[in-house]
């Protein structure tokens, strides 16, 4: 594989509960904004790939009525039904067989038009757990999230202070939806028991959002940008569906896909390595999981690394300077935002949640399924060479 | 870009109901059947992509929870869904998975277990923020015969631009329906003739019943490998030497505030371009002489002459001319949809990759009693989504593309 | 396996009427117009397409409806050729059934767009329509200003 493909633009939209706006203004308003960030038009994109999904938008073929607005008009166009990062994957593919050089991604949903959990109740298992509604996204986190806590002694309060750090972060972010002053644990700690542990400012907000990203192959990066941020390494891996079945005090598939990446990009030693993570955590509890899983901190540690403020904006290993996706959740765009965030950092363009130190490599991931069941990780790294 | 190709292939019998399995244990039959056919193991499988059209069956992301039952415990797994180019979309996400050198073999499913679902809202569905509106901006309730509506305007359109006539596709609609009566998997197996398809009712001016395709439960699976490792696993791999798709805006106005430019659904040249740039892929300059096989995206019969056309097999105009000659029958110069296509057969998430499919079992010399007469070297296959927008072109070869 | 195996059947469903759709409202002038008999059509400022019904994002260049600017709405006629039609036989939704009284829906592009709709021809016979007949709207005499008011056509004698 000698030819290297770089994220050169990005875009995303301001993240509300109830936008004022239309899926198609949201695409168009993200693509448009990522290609003017790269300087060309839609006539300069070889492919685009769309993120979206059908029980999402209320609709068949999510993506039939999006080729106006995304700028896929007359082009090769496709649509990964997953979360972002996935179908940002897939354009990856596309460019590095030579068949395009410039691939456009765009991922959107409105929560504001589709009635909350029922969408992933749509994907449960139809003869035992559809009928039971007992599962569903809040339920399934609720049990993980007690097993981990109580295999390795995490606290309620450990949970919370996930919880304020990355909605504390999310106030230096103008994207972000939870934008909620003088957060403290007290905050968190008095918010709405959902399921317990599980308290709603533990848990993602419905969001309207959309991102997209322009990539590109090595020969046309330098048109587009001084500061390509190259896709180093990419994994992703797919978990069984029973949470029976699945080792539920750890995430194999997030390991199983860092591995892949850490390979591919060179990554020897995760702490060492990399300078930035942003993580897809739709609860709490999975971020020090995914701690874990990365290889940050040994199995079980996560609570502690948390509490030695490792991961804090000024720590050793920051983690969501962004808020993460407790700060806005998009369905289908949150992985592309993580990636959009990493290479917003490495490149110097976070603005207010630009991390102080030099940031030259990050991890971005995202996931997808009841409780991270499928999970994809990027390594994304800056440089001139 | 690495050369690909297709080593083994699973389908199964199309019916109306399939009763005795949920969706992950349909799947599985055409997963299991790919898998033997390639004569390897679980292991030797790198990642999965898969897709179907989840308003069917009222699961999203089904191989959330059939994943497993495939192959993809702890895989890499991916999603791909485009309406009625599905299974053609989802082969490409393979081609690209394998050719870019990420994965060497890549196990890709497209299913669709219809009867799960009421086909109506399954359908009806794309089309739901219009309707929406429509209802909120006072539009007459309409029903001009659900899917069938939009492919009616373009037999129309064909008639009156190439004065093809009705009788043709009476006759195109037994050729393929006696063309399914020799294909195991075939939903409609019937031996009929062309009076028979003119006797059965009209559904909108010039469709009748017997020009159009039923809703069927099936699966499809294939293995795309590496160069290297095809010529282990296959005998005689089907090597996929070019592929593309091209997206328009859906046909006919939408009323959600997305007024379409395409007027006329005869038009396709989403069709053409995707053609053009996969042939010009593979190395093919003459798709006219070199093309020996055709397995384009036929639900309706005046389609066998649309889209041959569109595929530039044939000019503009010309290819119902050719049809009496005997050219597309399987016997003839260039067999068209010698699988029955789907006009005998829709699960609408497999039929798209069931065209490739039957391509690749025909140049592997495996397509049983279907096998046409003549040699087939290179092959067409064509998937059609959304609302007639969704064109995705693949062309495959019993050689290597020089690359 | 025993010779009798019991299927169960577990019923489900999508509620899709628990689902918005935003439009940002571009067909409430659009409808307006209609009380007045005017079809109004929108003009992309990127590329000059012209859409009816009124289009947010043109697809052409991607630029985005201004709604507010009165130049981008332009007066389109009610007069057009037929560019495809059917005789619908049958019915689909709620069953297939016979239609004593065969309706003829047909695509319409009007004078002056670029894009087409679906709407239903009168007054004409099955062997009359042909693609390329020259019709026009058959406005009801009191419009409501509603999608109903431009969805009946009819034959349009003088050219």
């Amino acid at each position: 594989m000698s030819r290297r493909v770089a994220i050169v633009a990005y875009a995303q939209t301001k993240h509300e509960p109830d936008k004022d706006s239309t899926r198609e203004f949201m695409i168009q308003e993200v693509a448009t904004g990522a290609l003017r960030m790269a300087g060309i038009s839609k006539a300069d994109v070889d492919t685009v790939v769309n993120a979206s999904g059908d029980f999402l938008d209320g609709r068949t073929i999510s993506n039939m009525k999006t080729v106006a607005s995304s700028g896929a008009y007359l082009k090769d166009e496709s649509k990964v039904e997953m979360d972002g990062a996935f179908a940002a994957f897939y354009a990856y593919t596309r460019i590095l067989t030579g068949n395009h050089s410039v691939a456009l991604v765009v991922g959107e949903s409105m929560a504001s038009c589709y009635p909350g959990y029922i969408p992933s109740i749509l994907s449960l298992d139809t003869s035992f757990d559809r009928p039971n509604s007992f599962l569903h996204e809040i339920s399934a986190a609720a049990l993980q999230a007690t097993y981990y806590m109580h295999k390795y002694g995490i606290t309620e309060s450990q949970l919370a202070k996930v919880a304020v750090k990355n909605l504390r972060n999310a106030r230096m972010n103008p994207f972000a939806l939870r934008s909620i002053q003088g957060i403290s644990m007290s905050t968190i700690l008095k918010s709405r028991m959902l399921y317990s542990p599980i308290r709603e400012l533990c848990a993602y907000p419905f969001t309207d959002g959309a991102c997209a990203l322009v990539l590109a192959e090595e020969s046309k990066v330098w048109q587009l940008t001084d500061k390509p941020v190259w896709i180093e390494g990419v994994g992703f891996c797919h978990d069984s569906y029973y949470l029976g079945e699945r080792k539920l005090s750890e995430c194999e598939s997030v390991a199983l896909a860092a591995k892949t990446a850490y390979k591919m990009a060179g990554v020897k030693d995760p702490k060492r390595d990399i300078d930035v993570f942003e993580l897809h955590e739709n609860f709490s509890y999975q971020e020090l999981m995914f701690y874990e899983a990365l290889g940050l901190c040994p199995k079980g540690k996560g609570g502690e690394t948390l509490d030695a403020r490792v991961t804090e904006v000024n720590g050793q290993l920051p983690v969501n300077p962004s808020g993460g996706a407790l700060a806005a959740n998009p369905v289908h765009a949150t992985g592309l935002i993580r990636l959009c965030e990493v290479a917003m950092q490495i490149r110097g363009e976070s603005g207010k949640h630009q991390l102080k130190k030099k940031v030259r490599t990050g991890l971005a991931h995202g996931q997808h399924g009841l409780c991270a069941q499928d999970n994809i990780v990027f390594i994304l790294r800056g440089g001139a060479e | 870009m690495r050369n690909i190709a297709i080593v083994g292939v699973g389908i199964t019998k199309h019916v109306s109901k399939r009763r005795d399995v949920n969706i992950p244990e349909f799947v599985y039959e055409a997963v299991k059947a790919a898998i033997e056919d390639a004569d390897i193991g679980i292991r030797d499988i790198d990642a999965l992509v898969t897709g179907n059209m989840p308003g069917f069956e009222g699961v999203n992301c089904p191989e959330l929870w059939g994943g497993g039952y495939w192959g993809g415990y702890k895989k890499p797994m991916l999603r791909i869904t485009t309406g009625g180019s599905t299974g053609s979309s989802v082969a490409q996400g393979a081609f690209y998975l394998v050719a870019s050198g990420v994965f060497d073999t890549v196990l890709t499913m497209g299913f669709e277990k219809q009867s799960d679902g009421a086909t109506t809202v399954g359908l009806e569905s794309a089309g739901m923020s219009d309707f929406v509106a429509m209802r909120a901006y006072g539009m007459p309730e309409l029903d001009p015969a659900g899917a069938i509506g939009m492919f009616v305007f373009q037999a129309i359109s064909y008639m009156a631009r190439t004065g093809c006539t009705i009788d043709y596709f009476d006759r195109a609609a037994a050729m393929l329906r006696s063309n399914a009566a020799k294909n195991p998997y075939a939903h409609i197996q019937q031996q009929v003739t062309a009076e028979d398809i003119a006797d059965t009712p009209m559904i909108a001016y010039p469709l009748r019943f017997g020009h159009t395709c039923p809703t069927s439960d099936g699966a499809c699976a294939m293995i795309v490998t590496t160069k290297e490792k095809a010529q282990k696993m296959a005998k005689k791999p089907a090597w996929v030497n070019g592929w593309s798709s091209c997206a328009e805006e859906a046909s006919i106005a939408g009323l959600h505030g997305a007024g379409s430019i395409n007027i006329d659904p005869f038009d396709q040249r989403g069709c053409k371009f995707a053609a053009t740039k996969a042939y010009a892929m593979a190395g093919i300059k003459e798709p006219q002489k070199e093309i020996h096989l055709a397995e384009p995206y036929v639900p309706f019969a005046h389609q066998l002459f649309l889209y041959p056309e569109r595929l530039l097999l044939f000019n503009e105009g010309e290819s119902f001319r050719q049809f009496d000659q005997g050219v597309m029958h399987r016997d003839g110069r260039l067999p068209i949809c010698p699988s029955g296509g789907v006009v005998s057969s829709n699960a609408i998430g497999a039929a798209a990759m069931i065209r490739i499919a039957e391509c690749a079992l025909q140049i592997m010399g495996k397509a049983g009693e279907r096998q046409v007469t003549r040699d087939v070297h290179t092959a067409v296959a064509h998937g059609l989504g959304g609302q007639a927008n969704f064109n995705v072109v693949t062309v495959l070869g019993d050689k290597p593309a020089g690359r | 396996m025993t010779a009798e195996t019991e299927h169960i059947q577990i019923s489900g469903k999508w509620p899709l009427t628990q689902y918005r759709w935003k439009t940002g409202g571009v067909l409430d002038k659009f409808v307006q117009g209609l009380r007045e008999r005017q079809i109004y059509g929108t003009k992309c400022s990127g590329c000059g397409t012209v859409f009816v019904p009124p289009s947010l994002i043109c697809p052409r260049c991607q630029s985005r409806l201004k709604l507010e600017r009165k130049e981008n709405w332009i007066r389109i006629s009610d007069k057009g050729i037929v560019v495809s039609y059917t005789i619908s036989h049958m019915t689909i939704l709620g069953g297939l059934k016979e239609r004593p009284v065969r309706p003829i829906y047909i695509i319409v592009k009007l004078d002056d767009t670029d894009t087409s709709n679906m709407a239903q021809l009168m007054q004409t016979e099955e062997d009359q329509v042909h693609v390329g007949m020259r019709i026009k709207v058959d406005w009801p005499d009191n419009p409501k200003g509603a999608l109903s008011d431009i969805f009946y056509f009819k034959p349009l004698l003088a050219p």
